[in-house]
């Protein structure tokens, strides 16, 4: 009896998140839904007229570009960082967690205005430059890849295997590389794969801090907001589907981590 | 040994350079030279200023509780099920904390806007008098649409974690359904469900992307302030800037503390 | 100097008041030690005792904070673990679970100024020794418990060490595979003349091993001796204890006068004295099984005894209350001091 109870609440919940999804779907393909209940015309003109857009194709490259420098950057400050944390300074691993999610107990308002003070002088002028906004990204990235690389060091005989090198004149640099690194991969990729989706969806640095200067894909759907429903639609269904890919992606690497370890 | 904790110094640095010296500015800033005090003081003076913070005190403090509610029921109603529709749940958390800000509220728009979709089936039904998004309603809508999803991958493990055994204890006791989570389960893992709300509350002060997407500067939200004073041409005002953002924060951040402080008395005891 | 050759060392190993510390625990206080060549030499010890501390002292792991060790003539204290001329087995083995077996043993080849195919005859002739040719491709995941073992043992003897050093290699397994292996690392370190060091907490291992056997207490040695030896004569109350079953009771007992203690094993006292024994009573507790023998608890002027025979060769009424008589001839008896 409750069973049944808390099945139908499922499937209602299920079906109120469903539900905007498929009107918006089919927004995207209605050409003619301004007067009526449904829609006149079914076609893929907006589809095809959005996404060959060059603003937006650009607006998509410039995203992906200022994501995969500022995950990049990440990945060198901080796989290195863990990892020596972890090994060599057990008394700053016990702090890396706190220290990890500080630009995000800060709200991002709050660090633009920081930002706008300290990068409009020199010595470090980058105001309202991608370099900037890549900048700023950086930390954003940062506890994703703590939590899934920490959470592989710690299933990993890393000591060990130090040890093993060294008595073979092995440096911990080569074991590091050779060894502990191939094994934290498949973490770092998936933490890559969710970081990407988080970076992609940015606005609030990419709207205050370069704005139109740099159009990231958010930017342009926020400029796009007073557009037709049919066109806001389409961006936001390639949107989702986008966010399914990374999704079904970062589903499918952690599978694969997992059957690794075995 | 020692030497190779220098691999750490790269990291601390760009925290440094990003986050620390940043944000000390702004707490330095905030203080204006001769009369330390004259932004707060302009602040708490501020019709406007005040506003905007029990607006968006009002609305975070609404939304969270509602938020926190609307995750914790399908949390315990998935709790009965396979680990897989767990796993599904937890996705679509996931998806919906990255769709929040720009797409969401887009996709609000489309279907609840003056023009939308949903407002024009309604309309012709003869319902949705007198509902505007770009209003209170709306703002609480958007709000509530990541705080749930937000919520959910944040309840979810927490549900889940639950013992399986105190549950079927509780129902060879006769104290089943209902009365088990009211009695025992929720009183359970209280601290965690109150670290939540923190984090969500926390979160929604901060937000700025979807009341900004929604109703412009005409939103009375703090961060849409705060953001309108740094990127405006006409009213940009550093100082008064930094303040706001000291104000934010210390809002933001009491009730963490005073949750961590509740907590920590809980455990002791 | 050139033509007078160097004097061959008695002692193979000779490890003289070695110092260690762990910040501001001493662990090791002043340990001498001197290994034959050829010699399985175990230390064993309870957990915490220093024995691993030890060995990766004398790896070169740890840093020592005194004292001097030799290998073959040549100080190795103030060497780099690499050169050193040893190499070690780890407790959980430590392979590298990226690369093959194969890959595992070339590691540590690499970089040796041997050439490929130098690396590569090595390697082939180390999987054969240890018979894992067919498994040269798997990853260590894929092998069993007991095929991990070996290619952690591989992988310590293809570098060809003067000096293997094993931390509780086996612990990891269960028991059956346990004693299978004890027996092969034995005859492969027999037949291959290696001189090695085995850390273990467990003195049946240490026993079946040990060429001889150094027990550790605190960080000092409590014994060094061969295996029969340590057994039958312990140094003191510790080293008795430690090899679990034997009676210590007081030296007056046997000795009128004497202080200290007797050690007497639980095989060794006679359900049926014969005139040569000092004769004794005492008040059977109960009794349990040991396979083919019998052990009987009982009781006398308050200590608690223990003594092992055989059914089938005494008839012996041994029913928990009864009042028995046992015997213990003088020279199966071992006195200690303290």
């Amino acid at each position: 009896m409750s069973r049944h109870l808390s099945g139908s609440f499922l499937f209602l919940l299920a079906g109120l998140f469903a539900l905007p999804f498929l009107a918006i779907a089919l927004s995207a393909v209605a050409t003619d839904w301004s007067d009526a209940l449904l829609p006149r015309h079914i076609g893929l003109d907006v589809i095809t007229s959005v996404l060959g857009d060059p603003r937006f194709q650009a607006s998509v490259l410039r995203s992906l570009a200022i994501s995969f420098t500022a995950l990049a950057l990440s990945l060198a400050l901080i796989v290195p960082a863990i990892v020596a944390a972890h090994v060599y300074w057990p008394a700053l691993d016990r702090w890396f967690a706190r220290l990890v999610v500080l630009p995000y107990a800060v709200p991002a308002v709050v660090l633009v205005v920081g930002y706008l003070r300290v990068f409009s002088q020199p010595p470090v002028q980058i105001n309202g430059t991608p370099t900037l906004l890549a900048l700023a990204y950086v930390p954003l990235c940062f506890p994703m890849l703590y939590v899934n690389v920490k959470n592989a060091l710690q299933g990993l005989a890393v000591r060990d295997w130090l040890d093993a090198g060294r008595l073979v004149g092995a440096t911990d640099e080569r074991v590091l590389l050779c060894v502990v690194l191939p094994m934290i991969a498949p973490a770092i990729g998936l933490a890559c794969v969710l970081n990407l989706g988080i970076l992609m969806g940015e606005f609030v640095y990419a709207n205050l801090l370069v704005g139109g200067r740099f159009e990231t894909l958010q930017i342009y759907m926020f400029a796009q907001r007073s557009e037709s429903g049919s066109v806001t639609s389409v961006i936001i269904l390639a949107y989702f589907l986008t966010l399914l890919l990374l999704t079904a992606l970062a589903i499918w690497l952690s599978a694969r981590g997992g059957t690794d370890k075995r | 040994m020692l030497s190779r904790r220098l691999y750490v110094l790269p990291f601390l640095a760009l925290l440094a350079l990003i986050v620390v010296w940043p944000l000390s500015t702004v707490v330095v800033g905030s203080f204006k030279p001769g009369a330390p005090l004259e932004h707060y003081a302009y602040i708490l003076g501020s019709r406007f200023y005040l506003k905007a913070f029990s607006v968006t005190l009002k609305l975070s403090l609404l939304t969270t509780a509602l938020g926190l509610a609307i995750a914790v029921l399908p949390a315990i109603a998935l709790r009965a099920r396979s680990r897989r529709l767990s796993d599904l749940a937890l996705t679509i958390g996931n998806i919906g904390a990255n769709f929040a800000g720009v797409p969401s509220v887009l996709a609000f728009m489309i279907l609840l806007g003056s023009n939308g979709i949903v407002t024009k089936l309604l309309r012709e039904a003869g319902l949705m008098e007198g509902f505007d998004l770009y209003s209170w309603s709306g703002l609480v809508l958007t709000y509530l649409f990541f705080q749930v999803s937000i919520g959910t991958v944040l309840v979810l493990p927490v549900i889940t974690a639950i013992p399986r055994d105190i549950e079927e204890a509780a129902d060879l006791l006769g104290q089943g359904g209902a009365r088990f989570w009211a009695s025992v389960g929720l009183p359970v893992v209280w601290r965690q469900l109150l670290s939540v709300a923190t984090l969500l509350f926390a979160n929604a002060m901060g937000t700025y992307a979807t009341a900004y997407t929604l109703m412009g500067t005409s939103a009375q939200i703090v961060t849409v302030r705060i953001g309108e004073l740094v990127a405006g041409d006409v009213f940009a005002d550093p100082g008064l800037a930094n303040a706001l953002s000291i104000c934010l924060l210390v809002v933001l951040i009491a009730p963490i503390l005073l949750a961590q402080l509740l907590t920590a008395k809980g455990t002791k005891a | 100097m050139n033509s007078q050759s160097s004097p061959t060392p008695r002692n193979f190993l000779d490890i003289d008041r070695v110092t260690a510390a762990y910040g501001e625990t001493q662990v090791l206080h002043g340990v001498s030690l001197d290994v034959s060549e050829g010699e399985m030499h175990v230390l064993l010890g309870p957990s915490g005792c220093g024995k691993t501390t030890l060995l990766r002292a004398i790896s070169g792991l740890q840093p020592i904070s005194g004292g001097t060790m030799t290998l073959g003539g040549t100080r190795i204290d103030d060497k780099a673990p690499d050169k050193r001329g040893l190499a070690m087995v780890f407790q959980h083995y430590a392979l590298f679970p990226n690369m093959s077996v194969r890959g595992n043993l070339a590691f540590g080849l690499r970089g040796k100024g041997l050439s490929r195919p130098q690396i590569d005859e090595r390697v082939e002739r180390m999987l054969h020794t240890v018979d894992l040719t067919a498994r040269a491709d798997a990853r260590p995941a894929a092998l069993s418990g007991g095929q991990r073992q070996r290619v952690a043992l591989a992988r310590a003897l293809v570098v060809e060490p003067r000096l293997l050093l094993l931390d509780e290699p086996l612990s990891a397994l269960d028991a059956q595979i346990r004693k299978r292996l004890q027996l092969e690392l034995k005859r492969l370190q027999r037949a291959a003349g290696l001189t090695a060091i085995l850390v273990t907490h467990d003195q049946d291992e240490a026993m079946r091993l040990g060429d001889r056997i150094t027990l550790m207490d605190a960080g000092h040695i409590a014994q060094t001796s061969t295996p029969a030896e340590i057994h039958a004569r312990p140094a003191n109350r510790f080293v008795a204890r430690f090899f679990g079953e034997a009676n210590i009771l007081p030296a007056d007992w046997f000795v009128p006068g004497l202080g200290g203690h007797a050690v007497v094993h639980p095989t060794a006292l006679m359900p049926a004295p014969d005139a040569s024994a000092t004769v004794f009573t005492a008040d059977v507790i109960d009794t349990e099984h040991l396979g083919a023998l019998r052990r009987v608890n009982c009781r006398a002027s308050g200590e608690e005894i223990r003594f092992d025979f055989l059914p089938a060769s005494t008839p012996l009424d041994i029913t928990p209350g009864t009042r028995i008589a046992f015997g213990v001839r003088g020279d199966a008896i071992h006195y200690v001091d303290g």
